[in-house]
């Protein structure tokens, strides 16, 4: 499909705010908007929870795509992005280091209850975060992190370096690294990723109906973001 | 006579006092006076205050008692060692934070040079308080040392040959004459290391992580504020400067004096 | 009161200046000689200061040395009396015997009503004092004093110098002053070793 400004794409970047859970996604989103829009796409990324201060201050995005929906609706209240639309659902999962400890670990419940694991999630204010308290809320159980680090790879590297036994992120973090061990959390919390326009910027709304397309949805499908 | 700059010398200056003096007034201009003690009296913002006093106090001291040795070695080292160790100190300064705290991960951490040997004996210091006072003296520690080097340096050798003569040992000189004398220097140097430590994020953030209680310092805090509640980052942001301000002016006038005595003929 | 006496050759070469001399086996000894001819260099060699000179002694080094340089050197940071309790401290005497010495050698120089003044807030004249003081309390074998009295006024200076004299010639100690003035050669009675 071929909307405005067709054949080849024009010179200037047009930026799209994404949470940094879709890292790994957007190399491949980035040629799929280019192909079908003809403009040169730039994904930056970052906690959904900084983008309401970031937009607000200005930044230039033409899109923005949170990670959970909660965030999305705070850009919605505070009049910065059109009304948005839901394009993958992701889930919570444990990734765990291959220290003795990390390899013991086989549930939510046995994470909760261990003193020896050191386990860091997201700060609150990012979704990750947000989802994890929410998680473990709705399960009854108590957490004592080590460390809430400021978005999902801070999480995952402090796994990844060792420093950390055990993380709470996403699904799809865990599938970027097969070399990690993941335990899957029984009654696990999804977070619902939203896509928006942001008022005022071309391109926007075009961005965002590329990225409900069929081509894009299986993109996220592949990098494991299941259906919304 | 005191030969004044011309005006337009004047001009380019307040190019500089603009740029310095405008985030320092918008802060004070934006912060929500109303709501200034509810903000104030979280608990993640007195968590924080406490959380960088502690922490940033600690690392000073630790910056006194093992900068003073330190350097007391390079003022009086000449060799390629000691230009290594100076090399090795000011490192910290060029090194930019975050890759600070990489590096201390790289040694300290349970996976590292050295951690995994603390990791051994039952120490973590990743992601501990110790491990945010290890990453402020590791980046405040030059401060210090160069300020106290200096003055070392400048300092008349003659009043340590005094000592001497009349028997004092080496390090009695130190203590009883040298520390004295350059008492100013090691106040500025320490007040440097201080406000280094106090405004410490991107080793700590990296090094030792971030959590309420225990590793969250104010700059930390204000850094995940500015997600939930950008307000309150405002006003934990006017607590730093306030703290800053106090820092100046314990300065004062004297950034690298060292006590001269008066020549006597 | 005899003490030991001091007696000890020296050599000592930097740049353009080149010392050899003996010292004689005497109480008093003063140097003499023009500007630059190493009268200062000398006091230092004897002193320890000079690590690249030769100096041999006859009957072993000096147990305990006081050192008055030429630039008085008083520490910035003590009061005048802490600077001269100083030398007392570094030779470890107790605190009555400093406590009591101190206040006996502000007397002899007549610096007692200053004693608590820092070295920045008084008179050439009253640093030099100070720093005489300084020298001889912890009854040193060996005294050596550069230009000792040359910043006392005029009208006081006799009368500190034969007060100091006297003292160290009671103590028994070895004196080697380096001076300019006449006046110190004919009152310390010493042989004179001029430097040229």
């Amino acid at each position: 499909m071929c909307f405005a400004g067709c054949g080849g794409s024009s010179g200037s970047v047009v930026d799209v705010l994404a949470a940094s859970s879709y890292t790994d996604v957007a190399d491949e989103l980035e040629t799929l908007l280019e192909d079908d829009l003809g403009i040169n796409v730039r994904f930056s990324f970052g906690s959904s929870g900084a983008f309401l201060e970031q937009l607000n201050q200005g930044a230039p995005a033409a899109a923005v795509i949170t990670a959970d929906d909660k965030t999305m609706r705070r850009l919605e209240s505070a009049n910065l992005v059109d009304a948005s639309i839901a394009i993958n659902r992701n889930d919570l999962i444990i990734v765990t280091s291959d220290s003795d400890v990390g390899r013991a670990i086989n549930s939510l419940v046995y994470l909760a209850a261990s003193d020896d694991a050191v386990t860091v999630v997201c700060a609150d204010s990012a979704p990750c975060g947000a989802a994890t308290d929410q998680l473990l809320k709705q399960a009854g159980l108590t957490l004592s992190p080590a460390s809430r680090e400021p978005n999902v790879r801070a999480t995952l590297t402090k796994v990844i370096l060792g420093e950390a036994d055990a993380a709470i992120v996403y699904g799809t973090d865990a599938r970027v690294h097969p070399n990690l061990r993941s335990v899957e959390i029984v009654d696990t919390v999804d977070v619902i990723g939203r896509a928006a326009a942001v008022k005022g910027k071309t391109h926007g709304s075009d961005i965002v109906e590329s990225l409900r397309s069929a081509a894009a949805t299986q993109i996220l499908a592949d990098a494991g973001f299941s259906a919304p | 006579m005191t030969i004044r700059p011309p005006r337009w010398v004047v001009a380019i200056a307040a190019a500089p006092v603009i740029v310095l003096g405008a985030p320092l007034f918008a802060l004070l201009w934006r912060l929500p006076w109303s709501d200034l003690g509810g903000a104030l009296r979280s608990e993640a913002a007195k968590s924080a205050l406490g959380l960088s006093l502690i922490t940033s106090l600690s690392a000073t001291v630790l910056c006194v008692l093992f900068g003073l040795p330190l350097a007391w070695l390079l003022s009086t080292g000449t060799g390629v060692m000691t230009r290594v160790i100076r090399a090795l100190c000011l490192l910290p300064i060029v090194l930019p934070p975050v890759v600070g705290g990489v590096a201390l991960l790289l040694a300290f951490g349970r996976r590292g040079v050295v951690g995994q040997w603390l990791a051994d004996l039952g120490i973590q210091l990743s992601f501990s308080t110790a491990g945010v006072i290890l990453a402020q003296f590791f980046v405040s520690l030059p401060f210090f040392v160069l300020s106290v080097e200096a003055a070392l340096r400048q300092m008349d050798i003659e009043f340590a040959e005094v000592a001497h003569v009349h028997g004092a040992s080496p390090a009695r000189v130190f203590t009883a004459v040298t520390v004295p004398s350059i008492a100013p220097a090691i106040a500025a140097g320490s007040v440097l290391a201080w406000a280094r430590a106090l405004g410490e994020f991107g080793a700590t953030v990296t090094f030792a992580g971030s959590l309420q209680g225990r590793t969250q310092t104010l700059p930390l805090a204000v850094f995940n504020l500015l997600e939930s509640d950008p307000a309150d980052a405002v006003v934990l942001s006017a607590v730093l400067v306030v703290l800053a301000v106090a820092v100046i002016a314990l300065l004062r006038d004297r950034w690298f004096g060292v006590l001269r005595s008066e020549v006597q003929r | 009161m005899t003490g030991t006496r001091m007696a000890a050759s020296i050599e000592f070469t930097r740049g353009e200046l080149h010392l050899r001399f003996d010292l004689p086996d005497m109480p008093f000894v003063a140097l003499t000689g023009p500007n630059g001819a190493g009268k200062t260099s000398a006091l230092r060699c004897l002193a320890g200061l000079e690590q690249a000179a030769r100096v041999e002694w006859s009957d072993g080094e000096p147990a305990s040395r006081g050192y008055l340089p030429q630039r008085v050197m008083l520490y910035p940071a003590m009061s005048l009396a802490d600077n001269i309790a100083s030398s007392m401290r570094f030779a470890g005497l107790n605190k009555a015997s400093i406590t009591e010495r101190t206040a006996e050698l502000l007397d002899l120089v007549d610096i007692a009503p200053l004693a608590r003044r820092r070295p920045h807030e008084v008179s050439g004249g009253q640093r030099q004092r100070t720093g005489l003081a300084r020298a001889i309390a912890a009854t040193p074998k060996l005294l050596l004093l550069d230009e000792p009295f040359s910043a006392i006024d005029m009208a006081s200076r006799a009368r500190v110098r034969s007060r100091i004299v006297k003292y160290i010639a009671e103590s028994g100690a070895s004196c080697v002053i380096a001076t300019h003035d006449p006046n110190d050669l004919e009152v310390t009675d010493a042989a004179s070793i001029i430097l040229s």
